[in-house]
């Protein structure tokens, strides 16, 4: 029975309650902890010593897999972080610290090996920007060194490789994927045409732009991402704070987006609060939600939009689009309609996502309901059925109301409505999270006195 | 461990050479160490931290260290053991940083006592090999249970999934998995014994 419990743990296919009670038994039982850290110890070495998905065309074999591709991109950001480092300490003070002879006149070779051919200390180059790594390393005549590019020049990289940008202040731009354009500016300037980019930027008198073809992000100096497809574009910032303005039709809309948020573009800039950095590639998700009610009231949710299709109360005009792919996905109800769901209802997800992610699903009235599901098929569309008896109220949260109010929530709306049905007491979708971490942080209290703004 | 013995059976020949490469500022000679050594700080890390994404993290901070500091590394030094005991400091001041969110204190506390330890490892522990212990396991598992760790870990598929295509029950696959991660212990333990 252990090995069952903790294999489903590990494998995260636990529900909600289950995975209360095992992390109530590990506390309570030193036996089954021992073992548990055992196991625990030996699955998270495997699932860092095997290689994604994604690097099954270089890693044939198994043990070839160990520490295959996803090395290769460790390897090439710490040796970036190096260069970076080694850069650094060939000054003035260091230069005089060196021990022994050869090393000085190393120094002082390469020293005047960069001065003589790449230029990268002069005047005249102080925008100059070099490629200081591809795929980790970038090689001229079998050595690692610098290789200039300039205005008019594009870049472009396959699929799993990069490219790290180094511009003469130190500011970094690595090209992740896709391709990117130098225009002639006279300033700093980037044209990102599709892929992704990390840039980290050191403070600037004029701002360094970075152009999608959505939008142009000013930056003053400041870490952050940036990607951009066919569909759609996304920014977020680790450090900072960005300008992001609209081309096009929406030329003169400017957004500012500060450390740990992120925007995107859907048909204009959508401000998206914070998430978290990790969570960046699961914003171009997609989802669709079918709600099925088990006394044969059905509202079918399709590109995110209700059709108030079947509800039990007229006025159910629908919500906001949900905001596809969002890290945290919120449905808000307009006007004084609701859905209602009885203890037979299914709740049908149907969701794409482009990494294995956690999916909660949150019913909310007077206190709450939620559950976890872990969803491991990434990049098709998937559909999770969860049975209402799967949803689980914390223990924190005292019985469920029936009465109603506007809460405001990390600066939104979110309407809790009055329901009932026949078979007692039911709720509404409140949330749906989307996260790539192993536990989905849920609100730990949500309390509602009877009566307050009661529709 | 007899290090004399151990260091003529395990370093690469051309170690020595990238070492004092390194040493002398050449980063091609450090990346070359970090590629013969990646793995196995990588797997170090992942086999005593408390939360997966601190694995790279660490690993990171623990070759950024030691190039900054490679020039202590003296003549006749295991330079993997020297690793080992930058990332068991790093992972260990890690943690402690991360312990401080109590968002995390759970999972901490499953983890059980590794973190209590006081002592800085500044020498090998029995431990420092057991990442390479695992993969010399891993080798030796029968093709069965090979089968397994391939669809688990590198498929990443679900014990239903699993069930499913060896046409067995989703409570066999659990199991398995369970005795093989078990299996990879013993057998572990039996390398380090032999080892020592």
């Amino acid at each position: 029975m252990d090995a069952h419990w903790i294999e489903s743990y590990l494998s995260e296919e636990m529900t909600p309650a289950e995975e209360a009670s095992f992390e109530r038994a590990l506390l309570e039982e030193p036996g089954l902890a021992e073992l548990f850290n055992s196991q625990w110890r030996f699955h998270r070495a495997l699932e860092v010593l095997y290689a994604p998905d994604e690097d099954r065309k270089v890693c044939e074999s198994v043990m070839e897999v160990i520490g295959c591709a996803e090395t290769k991109d460790f390897i090439g950001s710490v040796m970036a972080d190096i260069k970076h480092h080694a850069t650094e300490k060939v000054g003035w003070l260091d230069f005089f610290s060196i021990r022994g002879s050869l090393f000085a006149a190393m120094a002082v070779l390469i020293v005047l090996g960069l001065f003589l051919f790449s230029g990268v200390f002069s005047s005249r180059d102080k925008d100059g920007v070099s490629i200081v790594s591809g795929n980790g390393v970038a090689r001229v005549n079998g050595t690692v060194g610098s290789q200039r590019v300039g205005a008019g020049e594009s870049l472009a990289v396959p699929e799993g490789e990069k490219v790290a940008l180094r511009y003469a202040d130190g500011s970094t731009v690595e090209l992740l994927s896709g391709e990117l354009f130098l225009p002639p500016s006279d300033g700093k300037k980037i044209k990102l045409l599709s892929g992704q980019i990390a840039a980290s930027v050191e403070p600037q008198k004029k701002p360094f732009l970075v152009e999608s073809p959505r939008w142009t992000v000013s930056v003053k100096g400041t870490r952050f991402t940036m990607k951009s497809s066919e569909k759609n574009d996304l920014l977020f910032v680790g450090q900072g704070r960005v300008e992001v303005c609209g081309n096009g039709t929406e030329k003169g809309e400017v957004v500012s987006v500060a450390d740990g948020e992120a925007v995107e573009w859907r048909g204009g800039i959508k401000h998206l609060g914070k998430i978290q950095e990790g969570d960046l590639d699961l914003l171009q998700g997609e989802v669709l939600v079918e709600e099925e009610f088990g006394d044969g009231v059905e509202t079918r949710w399709e590109n995110a939009q209700a059709l108030a299709d079947g509800a039990n109360e007229k006025g159910v005009v629908g919500s906001k689009p949900c905001q596809q792919g969002k890290h945290e996905i919120k449905r808000f109800f307009k006007g004084n309609g609701f859905v209602s769901y009885d203890a037979k209802a299914v709740f049908h997800l149907k969701i794409k996502i482009e990494k294995p992610a956690n999916v909660g699903v949150l019913l909310a009235d007077g206190g709450y309901l939620h559950c976890n599901r872990s969803l491991r098929q990434a990049g098709q569309w998937v559909t999770l059925s969860i049975p209402f008896s799967e949803f689980v109220m914390p223990a924190s949260v005292a019985k469920l109301g029936t009465v109603a109010r506007d809460q405001d929530l990390e600066g939104k709306k979110l309407r809790y409505v009055k329901v009932e049905t026949s078979s007692g007491a039911s709720f509404q979708v409140g949330r749906l999270w989307v996260s790539s971490e192993k536990k989905l942080s849920l609100p730990t209290s949500m309390t509602i006195k009877k009566g307050e703004n009661e529709n | 461990m007899e290090k004399g013995r151990d260091e003529s059976r395990e370093v690469n020949p051309d170690e020595s050479a990238w070492l004092a490469r390194a040493q002398a500022g050449d980063l091609v000679a450090f990346e070359r160490l970090m590629e013969t050594y990646v793995t196995y700080v990588r797997g170090i890390v992942a086999l005593n931290t408390p939360v997966k994404h601190l694995v790279d993290e660490v690993a990171h901070e623990t070759f950024v260290f030691a190039f900054k500091n490679i020039r202590e590394v003296k003549s006749g030094t295991s330079f993997r053991y020297w690793l080992a005991a930058i990332a068991k400091n790093k992972l260990r001041a890690t943690v402690k940083r991360f312990a401080l969110d109590q968002k995390n204190q759970t999972n901490l506390r499953l983890f059980g006592d590794f973190y209590e330890k006081k002592e800085v490892c500044e020498s090998k522990s029995a431990e420092d090999d057991d990442i390479l212990h695992l993969q010399a396991c891993l080798g030796k598992l029968p093709p069965k249970m090979k089968e397994l760790v391939h669809l688990r870990y590198y498929e990443k598929n679900s014990s239903e999934t699993i069930a499913g295509m060896l046409s067995q029950s989703s409570a066999w696959v659990r199991t398995s998995l369970f005795r093989m991660r078990e299996q990879l212990r013993e057998c572990v333990e039996r390398q380090r014994l032999r080892s020592a």
